[in-house]
């Protein structure tokens, strides 16, 4: 009898585990009744063939059935929602005008740090690029961009880098015309 | 002719809750045993179709249960509401006609 109290027991937390498939709110609501019932179909079983048919119908009955509450319960909201909405076309304005305004701001901001922080430079290598900048040998806080002149120095004699580029946002006036020449070809 | 509204499991259960109010497992072996074993709801399938019966009116719970010396306290009884009866009536009125025109062009036999 404990026995048979045991195996029933474990049966019906089992089933009550596939349960767990079902929208919460329907399991609230009709969880201990399918319970019930699925105990009592088991009981009335004589025979192991018997057991194995109720488990298979009732398993195939949630597997049908799960879904379509699911899709029942997501179609009740939507209809609930837009009911709201249609009711109150002031705040449903107000709210569709915060979240595109949320949407957007947080797009901006995403948008911004994927461009400058997240996504690689268009390089290739993009970890060995370097920028160089010049620091005032009297005041290390004072830094400065690197003059021209200076560039072609470093092009030519150094060893640490591979390759050195110069870029600027103002037009300027260069001397030494056959230096320059000589730079722009080794570059 | 209107198109059938009730799909076949929900028809029985409105058959089944006809001539008295039941449980749902009463309402399962009611249909069982008047269809000789051949239609069988799982308890997902009843309890969806009970839900959408509810919802729509067609059936109610009781306050109280019938029997309450006899049946466990913790089951919920289900009984068929005036809507309820009206569209049974109307489901078994089109299917009627339908197996009247069956009958017409030989497709059952012949009432006797």
């Amino acid at each position: 009898m404990a026995a048979a109290r045991l195996s029933e027991s474990g049966i019906l937390r089992l089933y009550r585990g596939f349960l767990a498939l079902y929208p919460a709110e329907f399991r609230e609501e009709y969880g201990r009744e399918l319970c019930l019932v699925f105990v009592d179909r088991c009981r009335e079983q004589r025979s192991p063939a018997g057991l194995l048919m109720v488990w298979l119908e009732a398993l195939t009955g949630i597997f049908f059935e799960a879904p379509k509450e699911h899709w029942n319960m997501i179609l009740h909201d939507l209809r609930y929602a837009i009911r709201i909405m249609r009711k109150d076309a002031a705040v449903t304005v107000a709210a569709i005008a915060i979240l595109a305004l949320g949407i957007g701001s947080t797009t901006l901001v995403f948008s911004l740090a994927n461009g400058l922080l997240l996504r690689p430079l268009p390089y290739a290598q993009p970890e060995r690029l370097v920028a160089v900048e010049e620091y005032s040998p009297k005041d290390p806080n004072e830094k400065g961009l690197v003059s021209f002149p200076n560039a072609m120095d470093l092009s030519a004699r150094t060893q640490l880098l591979e390759n050195l580029g110069v870029y600027g946002g103002e037009w300027r006036s260069c001397t030494g015309m056959a230096r320059l020449s000589r730079f722009l070809e080794s570059n | 002719m209107r198109p059938s509204t009730l799909s076949r499991d929900t028809f029985h259960i409105l058959v089944a809750l006809a001539d008295q109010d039941r449980h749902g497992y009463s309402i399962m072996q009611e249909i069982k045993e008047r269809t000789s074993g051949a239609v069988r709801l799982s308890p997902s399938t009843l309890y969806s179709a009970v839900k959408r019966l509810l919802e729509q009116g067609l059936i109610a719970e009781l306050e109280e249960r019938p029997d309450p010396e006899h049946d466990d306290e913790r089951r919920r009884y289900y009984h068929l509401t005036a809507a309820g009866k009206r569209a049974a009536m109307a489901e078994a009125g089109q299917l009627e006609k339908l197996l009247s025109d069956a009958r017409s062009r030989g497709l059952a036999p012949k009432r006797s």
